[in-house]
């Protein structure tokens, strides 16, 4: 988790991931809940508080006031995602949008109204990123529908950073005659 | 024209603008009135945008009248500045809507994709057979309507319906109907549907003749009403399916579509002007309630009769919000926007929760009262105010805030509903009424289950999640202090199920030896709560896996009336069996029949003689195959299966006959010997008898019967060696101690020894 | 519809897997002692579901140690019952 103790400038920040990159986001909120307030923006009903406390609690005794700490708000729909980007004010705390693609690659809503609201988002997440870091998290669409990718590219041409995370393999552990296969 | 005094049996737009209303009148006679009515609806949003939309309306053909106005949005603040449009063309208004919104997909729009019956409710009160007085001139246009009765009415007068019923002689999908039957007060027709042309003729005379207000079919949907237009169309003979001469039918194609990451299949539908078509078969929920449950939907939700009996109750708790919001001046929206204000984790782990599930102590329990709140959610939704709009509320029972929405819209069919029930027990058996009221509070039952979760629903338009969370926050709190009155009035609570406790006391049998408690729980949470009844037995059951786990809603009972009750067990699935659930239901009712401790035993012994008796008859091939389908469904195209299950087999079987299944649909099949294992029940031949895989459907149903032995001692193990031909009548019954520590030892074990 | 929090029950499973190492490494034995240790945790979890600790585990080995002083209270009665027969 090294990447995590760099400190994060006021920026866009977008990681895709096989599956939104959530354990690292997870973690992410925890260690910032540990010495501020952050804002979360849960885009695919992925925030599961229980990995985020425990991580908290392996740094602090604190646990009531971190999670306190963690401002959390649930899109079902893109049209809520884009909604709560609009409304959100500019200030100092960071915000963490998980999953955000989630609900514009839901099938009852037309690619090019996806791709309208997303435009909407990405201005939002733009005026953000000058007072706070913004980190987004999201995952590529499901293999039938190609034609969502296209939301995937512009979000992270938007972005001032971009990480992909490649699906790890089991990790090659050393043994006395050389690494293990 | 003289004033006319009937019933409202239809309503839709014209397409040269204004409303076609269908009168069902006291003479008699069905009239077909004219109204002008003016479809009005909003837009808002920036200036700049609203400025292009005046000018880009402003030059519409359908020439709408535009004027600025201020609107109550309930999930904002203040007012809204809206634009307000206005037309007499109900007919085009939806067409208007569609091109406004691709062009100014920016802005939001209020009221513009609302029924029209929903729209005629709230200003005149109308609803499906309302009693109207309409004044009308010669050109037949209404120019004073007004409602008699409303749709609380507990008794209002039924309206003269002509039914017809028109069925094919057997299930289309399985062979090729021969007849069409039809059926009117009694009497039947008999069609041949082999000579097209006779059965054409016949059917348009009988069409004419009865002029009926009502078509209820089977396939009606699916298979038959197409084919007779179909035939219609062939020879030049079409029938008058629709009393509305100007109009054919309204033909809605059958999809499938995703709703929260499932399939749903709706089949399609045909619809008539001027009359109603139901098919049974295809009505949402036909097996709960017939054509009076459709018939109180409709009147209650403003829906219109067809739809009203094809859509799922959220459409119907949807559109009872919008008739409630446009009567009270609130702006209804055409998508939802308003998202979930941020909350800290802490408070997510708080509010994310459902109802209060317990684990219930295990075993057989004697003289248990059983007590449940009467409409939970939607009391604690009206009494403490819940809704959009609304503040969290800090206490059950009230609230210092003008009821919201969701009160205001649930209110009425709480009271109905309550009224019902309270006369349902009051009410002697032989009373006509009794069938009646049965279906209509199925109907009412079903919305108001439904309301809460709609509260919740991502998509509904006056949804909200934390609303929803206030809901089960506060019916967790209301079973908490039902429990403690419980525990402090010297009762041990057995079992908590969200809205329903078990309890039970040394020595109180009776139902009025429960009435303090009922009083005092009533007293501390505000809320309507009812006695269910006091079982003479119940047995809660544990995990299949591990007989340690306590499983929270398995469980089955006699209360003293007689009559059972029984939850989680096959016979409540409707994908079992029938064979299986026929015996669990026999061996149930025989030991419902025991009186007392000392009686249970010998039912036990009964019981498990029936279980025999059937798994032989299973064996010897007397089951007939009817009883042996099992229904699956099939949750995804069938290419999406990596190793086929039952259901993707069978439905593969029907694939090839040439018959289409799709995602979502239930597939019904019978499972067999060897290869491929299952039968698929809708393919032109049956499966032979012989080739029934017998082994399977024993193991079905020891597991079935099993469930019920096991507080008794007996598991799946036991059964098996018990139901065994060779061990003969003569068997003394072997019945292991299962002992809890809260249950009455009366069994004693004695295993046979084996041969 | 909107349920983000993992029910009790998965948050309970996922704290006995979570186990799943010490648990094979136990004889057999002592396994089953600790199935039973975590089939008491079973009986509370709507306690622990009201609860709404942010740390479900720690709930979890309070139920157990609860339902292990039943047991004690339990068994302290059913000796004073023997006792009592011995002394008659």
């Amino acid at each position: 988790m090294d990447a995590l103790t760099l400190p994060l400038n006021n920026q866009l920040l977008v990681m895709t991931a096989p599956h939104a990159a959530v354990p690292m986001m997870l973690e992410l909120a925890a260690r910032l809940a540990l010495t501020g307030d952050l804002r979360v923006l849960d885009g695919g009903n992925r925030f599961n508080v229980y990995p985020v406390a425990r991580s908290v609690r392996r740094y602090t005794a604190e646990l009531t006031s971190a999670l306190a700490r963690i401002h959390l708000a649930r899109a079902f729909t893109c049209y809520q995602a884009s909604a709560m980007l609009a409304e959100m004010p500019a200030d100092a705390r960071p915000l963490l949008a998980i999953d955000l693609l989630a609900t514009f690659y839901d099938e009852s809503v037309r690619v090019d109204e996806s791709r309208r609201l997303l435009a909407g988002c990405i201005t939002h997440l733009q005026r953000l990123s000058q007072t706070a870091p913004v980190v987004v998290s999201a995952k590529p669409p499901a293999a039938p529908f190609p034609e969502r990718r296209v939301l995937l590219e512009t979000l992270q041409e938007a972005a001032a950073g971009a990480w992909q995370l490649e699906a790890l393999s089991a990790p090659q552990s050393p043994t006395l005659w050389g690494m293990e296969a | 024209m003289p004033d006319l005094t009937g019933w409202l049996l239809d309503l839709y737009e014209e397409e040269s603008g204004g409303l076609a209303l269908w009168l069902i009148g006291d003479d008699g006679g069905r009239h077909r009135l004219r109204q002008d009515f003016s479809i009005t609806f909003y837009a808002a949003g920036p200036n700049a945008q609203l400025k292009a939309l005046w000018a880009w309306l402003k030059r519409h053909p359908l020439k709408p009248r535009l004027s600025r106005d201020q609107k109550r949005d309930i999930l904002q603040d203040g007012l809204t500045t809206v634009l307000k449009i206005e037309t007499e063309n109900a007919f085009r208004q939806p067409q208007l809507f569609q091109e406004m919104a691709r062009q100014f997909p920016e802005l939001d729009y209020y009221d513009a994709d609302l029924g029209i019956t929903l729209r005629h409710m709230a200003r005149f009160g109308t609803f499906p057979l309302a009693r109207c007085y309409a004044r009308a001139d010669e050109s037949r246009l209404v120019s004073e309507l007004r409602v008699l009765d409303s749709a609380w009415d507990l008794d209002p007068p039924r309206a003269p319906l002509r039914v017809l019923s028109l069925r094919p002689d057997c299930d289309p999908a399985h062979a090729e109907p021969q007849t069409l039957i039809a059926a009117h007060e009694g009497r039947e027709y008999h069609f041949s549907l082999e000579y097209e042309r006779p059965l054409l003729i016949n059917l348009r005379a009988l069409l004419t003749r009865l002029d009926p207000d009502m078509l209820l079919t089977a396939y009606g949907d699916t298979w038959l009403l197409p084919r007779l237009m179909e035939l219609g169309t062939r020879h030049n003979l079409p029938l008058p399916l629709s009393r509305d001469p100007q109009r054919g039918v309204m033909h809605k194609k059958e999809g499938s579509y995703f709703s929260y990451g499932q399939i749903i299949y709706r089949g399609q539908q045909i619809l008539l002007y001027g009359r109603c078509h139901i098919d049974g078969r295809n009505a949402m929920m036909w097996q709960d309630y017939d054509l009076d449950g459709a018939l109180e939907n409709a009147r209650i939700t403003g829906l219109p009769i067809q739809t009203a009996a094809r859509v799922s109750p959220g459409t119907g708790i949807s559109s009872m919000q919008i008739t409630t919001a446009l009567r009270n001046d609130i702006l209804v929206p055409w998508r939802k926007q308003a998202a979930e204000k941020p909350k800290t984790a802490a408070d997510l782990i708080r509010y994310d929760q459902g109802g209060l599930v317990y684990q219930p102590i295990t075993g057989l329990h004697f003289d248990v009262g059983m007590i449940d709140f009467i409409s939970m959610y939607p009391s604690i939704m009206v009494r403490s105010n819940i809704s959009p709009e609304t503040p969290f509320p800090d206490r059950l029972g009230s609230s210092d805030y003008p009821p919201g929405l969701i009160p205001l819209t649930l209110g009425p069919l709480l009271e109905k509903r309550v009224a019902l029930k309270q006369r349902a027990l009051s009410l002697p058996a032989w009373d006509p009424r009794r069938r009646l009221d049965k279906a209509r509070s199925a109907a009412h039952k079903w919305l108001l289950v439904t309301c809460f979760g709609y509260l919740g629903y991502k998509n509904a338009r006056f949804g909200r999640i934390e609303a929803h969370e206030a809901v089960t926050t506060w019916g967790r709190e209301a079973l908490l202090r039902a429990k403690e009155a419980a525990e402090e009035m010297g009762f041990e609570v057995l079992h908590m199920y969200v809205d329903g406790l078990w309890v039970k006391q040394e020595g109180y049998t009776q139902p009025e030896d429960f009435q303090p408690l009922l009083e005092e729980v009533a007293a501390r949470t505000s809320l309507p709560v009812a006695l269910d009844g006091v079982y003479r037995w119940v047995a809660f059951l544990p995990s299949r896996l591990d007989a340690r786990l306590p499983v929270p809603n398995r469980y089955f009972g006699v209360f003293q009336d007689g009559s059972v009750k029984a939850r989680g067990i096959d016979l409540r699935r409707r994908d079992s069996a029938p064979f299986v659930a026929d015996v669990q239901r026999e061996m149930l009712r025989c030991l419902a029949r025991a009186k007392n401790p000392q009686e249970l035993r010998g039912r036990v012994d009964e019981a498990v003689g029936i279980l025999r008796g059937h798994l032989i008859a299973l064996k010897e091939g007397r089951i007939a195959l009817g009883d042996l389908i099992v229904g699956k469904k099939l949750s995804k195209e069938l290419g999406g299966y990596r190793v086929p299950s039952p259901g993707a087999r069978a439905a593969m079987q029907l694939l090839e006959a040439g018959k289409t299944v799709r995602p979502g649909q239930r597939v019904r099949l019978v499972f067999t010997r060897g290869e491929p294992g299952v039968h698929a029940w809708d393919l032109p031949e049956l499966p032979d008898t012989a080739e029934v895989d017998v082994e399977y459907y024993t193991e079905l149903l020891l597991r079935a019967a099993s469930n019920l032995m096991q507080p008794f001692g007996l598991g799946e193990e036991a059964l098996r060696i018990l139901t065994r031909n060779d061990l003969g009548e003569q068997l003394d019954l072997p019945i292991h101690a299962w002992k809890r520590e809260h249950e009455i030892e009366f069994f004693t074990a004695r295993l046979p020894s084996q041969s | 519809m909107g349920r983000t929090l993992p029910s009790i029950t998965q948050a309970y499973m996922q704290e006995q897997a979570a186990f799943a190492r010490f648990r094979r490494a136990l004889r057999r034995a002592d396994q089953l002692a600790l199935d039973d240790l975590f089939a008491a945790a079973r009986q509370h979890l709507s306690a622990a579901a009201y609860a709404a600790h942010a740390l479900p585990m720690e709930t979890f080995l309070l139920s157990m140690l609860l339902e292990e002083h039943k047991e004690v209270l339990r068994l302290r009665r059913e000796l004073d019952e023997l006792r009592g027969a011995l002394n008659a």
